[in-house]
């Protein structure tokens, strides 16, 4: 009885005909092996033969750096292997690269159509993940939160007394936005690996409705435009999150990052909620400097948690932000009750070792985020600034 | 692959397993002991075979990672950032050192002598576990990561470590100072497991994409031209796929062969050089979280509990599971060509 689809024939090379022992069928579908054996991209090449049958990512990656958009051609050039084409010496490099000339996006289109290919029909289960949309490159969407970190997360904000509803709600906020991240790789022009060049940022959606993922907003508008008090202050935020980011350019990264911040997160999961405003969320933790018992009340591992790089030193450039901050949470009562159990909290089981542990090693990030409140265009209720805009947004 | 035999059970479930999930599993490589590390706070000592619990362990916060020294002693790597070691015969455990932040992934390299830790601080850390305790006679050396460190696996000289953002490095564990390779995955998505093939040419890695790429560490074309990847672990409903993380990957000790294990709740056996799955175990009753093959393959223990990927929800309670292993499951079968018509 013949079972497995004949490989041969599939390459245009089987002697045996209807004599075969196997099935003669064209490349099937990516869900219908029962295998699981199959190209990554496969779902490109649905109507075509498929020389390997089993995860030809190499050959994918053979023409990275030629004409991208002529996948086709790529498929049928079988055995042009990745250094024959970009000229990378077979022999290991010196600089340690296992890869060689990796994909070039020189085609965003192509790109483009890899990534709505990909979250058509292989959307993983597991949401907060990193992305790139070719393997071996560096991701498009970064801030990879594994399951592991996720549960650790909920158990500390549990043990430091968070009620069940407002992990809940901390991991719901997280998950929105990180499902607005790749929303936003969906929809706008494809533009490169986050891990490139600071330039390469989703462009700020000028017609996106205003209600709609304020996530992105914040994440798209203040990159280009932040005066360096605000970028320093950012840059705090993100350092909350270092261990989110991928590379110097972590803007895009922002409302994943911010509100990502478990700890913070966990002091104004409403706040969060209602605002979508990150400050709110990296306040908790830039007041730390500041305050040290603040920053007493996160039990350590969630204090290092995704993030053992430094709080910038640059207390003071939150200062103003700080006051508008708390009058943000303010704003949305329950928030503020939470961000008063943590300074409550914080008198009891202090460690200032703590904070001084955040304060390791802050690689230099600059992120996006809280004051982009400024930049909205319209405030819902509970996120209106009580505060006048520092200086820089007037 | 129709399985014509009803499903066999899936295997003698142990008693008294942890009383929270269960974040990993290990045989030692003298006995069937088992090491259990999990989220209730404690490592605890099980041989498989009499089915009985040996030792129980309290750290303070959730174990997420355990390893064997010898029969007598192991290593255990908890979210309270502390790295210990357990003497089972004593019943006593110490810290051998720390991290900033919870330590993910523990090994010991019996070629280097040495524990090797990665944790969610970025960082990798090797221990003199013979040192007194206390971090600073213990402590080998610490070595940045571009990431968290999310798994680890050696095999003989070589250490290979995945961390967030897709990031992949090796290592020669006779020279630290930098990796011998540093690579981005294969695969798409968040890594989840990568493990060595114990004829130390190279190494599976998962991801939460349900796809596993199989990888190489020699660089030339010969070898990359070997590298694949391929998908598992997903459910076909309604004209999609439902993707799931794959948690696990643990090879048989004998024939190369390995198996994985999936939120999905099943454990599939591969053939890797020959890419084909070779069995298919009847689905646990919740997520396949850990995974581990005992030294002579004759075992397999699954931990069946459930990892979150779906949040918090009903789930079934965390077990674990040991089943032998019966060769046509685990042995590879070449391809086998039809003769030229005469």
């Amino acid at each position: 009885m013949k079972k497995e689809p004949c490989r041969n024939f599939q390459r245009g090379s089987c002697q045996y005909g209807e004599k075969c022992k196997f099935l003669h069928v064209t490349q099937q579908q990516p869900k219908s092996n029962a295998f699981g054996f199959g190209t990554q991209a496969n779902s490109h090449q649905q109507q075509k033969p498929n020389p390997f049958g089993f995860g030809v990512q190499n050959n994918a990656q053979s023409k990275g750096g030629n004409d991208f958009g002529n996948k086709q051609t790529q498929f049928k050039n079988t055995w042009t292997r990745p250094s024959a084409s970009s000229g990378a010496p077979s022999s290991r490099q010196p600089d340690n690269q296992a890869q060689t000339t990796n994909h070039k996006c020189n085609d965003p289109d192509s790109c483009k159509r890899i990534i709505a290919e990909d979250f058509e029909h292989e959307r993983p289960l597991w949401k907060l993940t990193c992305y790139s949309h070719w393997k071996n490159s560096p991701c498009d969407i970064v801030g990879d939160v594994s399951l592991e970190e996720l549960r650790a997360a909920a158990y500390d904000d549990a043990k430091r007394g968070l009620s069940f509803q407002s992990i809940i709600e901390r991991e719901r906020n997280l998950l929105n936005s990180k499902l607005a991240e790749f929303e936003n790789l969906l929809r706008n022009p494809y533009k490169g690996p986050a891990g490139s060049t600071p330039a390469q940022q989703i462009p700020f959606p000028g017609g996106a409705p205003v209600g709609f993922s304020p996530t992105v907003q914040n994440t798209v508008a203040p990159q280009n435009n932040f005066p360096p008090p605000v970028s320093s202050f950012n840059q705090l935020g993100a350092s909350l999150n270092t261990g989110f980011s991928q590379g110097p350019s972590v803007q895009s990264n922002n409302p994943f990052g911010q509100p990502t911040s478990f700890s913070n997160s966990a002091q104004f999961p409403n706040a969060f909620a209602t605002n979508n405003v990150p400050s709110a969320n990296a306040y908790s933790f830039g007041s730390q400097q500041p305050n040290q018992s603040v920053a007493a009340s996160f039990p350590t591992n969630v204090a290092n948690f995704g993030n053992s790089s430094v709080i910038n030193p640059s207390t003071n450039q939150f200062s103003a932000a700080t006051s508008s901050t708390q009058n943000l949470s303010s704003s949305s009562g329950q928030s503020l009750g939470v961000f008063n159990n943590s300074l409550s909290n914080s008198k009891a089981g202090v460690q200032p070792a703590t904070s001084v542990q955040l304060g390791k090693n802050l690689p230099a990030k600059v992120v996006s985020g809280d004051s982009s409140i400024w930049l909205k265009e319209k405030w819902a209720p509970g996120e209106i600034p009580e505060d006048a805009p520092p200086d820089a947004y007037v | 692959m129709a399985s014509v035999h009803p499903p066999p059970a899936p295997g003698r479930e142990l008693s008294n397993p942890p009383t929270d999930g269960i974040s990993n599993l290990r045989f030692s490589n003298h006995s069937d002991h088992l090491l259990v590390s999990s989220w209730d706070k404690t490592v605890r000592l099980y041989d498989a075979s009499a089915d009985s619990l040996r030792g129980e362990f309290m750290h303070g916060g959730p174990v997420l990672d355990c390893c064997f020294h010898d029969d007598s002693s192991g290593f255990s790597a908890s979210a309270d950032n502390t790295v210990r070691r357990i003497v089972f015969s004593h019943g006593k455990e110490d810290i051998l050192g720390r991290h900033d932040a919870p330590v993910r992934c523990i090994e010991y390299s019996y070629a280097a002598g040495q524990v090797i830790t990665g944790s969610w601080d970025k960082t990798l850390k090797c221990w003199d576990p013979r040192g007194a305790s206390g971090q600073e006679r213990t402590l080998v050396g610490t070595y940045p990561q571009p990431e968290r460190v999310y798994s680890l696996s050696l095999v003989g000289n070589r250490l290979v470590v995945a961390t967030a953002g897709r990031h992949v490095n090796v290592y020669d564990l006779r020279n630290m100072s930098q990796p011998e390779q540093r690579r981005e995955s294969s695969l798409k998505y968040q890594t989840r497991c990568v493990r060595c093939y114990p004829n130390g040419t190279g190494y599976a890695l998962s991801s939460v994409e349900g796809r596993v790429a199989m990888e190489f560490f020699d660089l030339s074309e010969v070898s990359q031209a070997k590298k694949y990847a391929f998908k598992c672990h997903r459910k076909s409903e309604a004209g999609r796929d439902i993707v799931y993380p794959v948690n696990a990957i643990a090879f048989h000790p004998v024939y190369g062969t390995f198996a994985t294990g999936g939120c999905d709740g099943f454990v599939n056996v591969w053939d890797g050089n020959n890419k084909k799955r070779l069995y298919q175990y009847s689905k646990y009753p919740t997520s396949v979280a850990a995974l581990s093959f005992s030294r002579d393959g004759r075992l397999l223990a699954v931990a069946s509990s459930y990892t979150f990927e779906e949040g918090d929800k009903p789930h079934e309670p965390d077990a674990i599971f040991v089943r032998s292993v019966n060769e046509i499951e685990v042995k590879p079968k070449p391809k086998v060509y039809p003769n030229p018509p005469a």
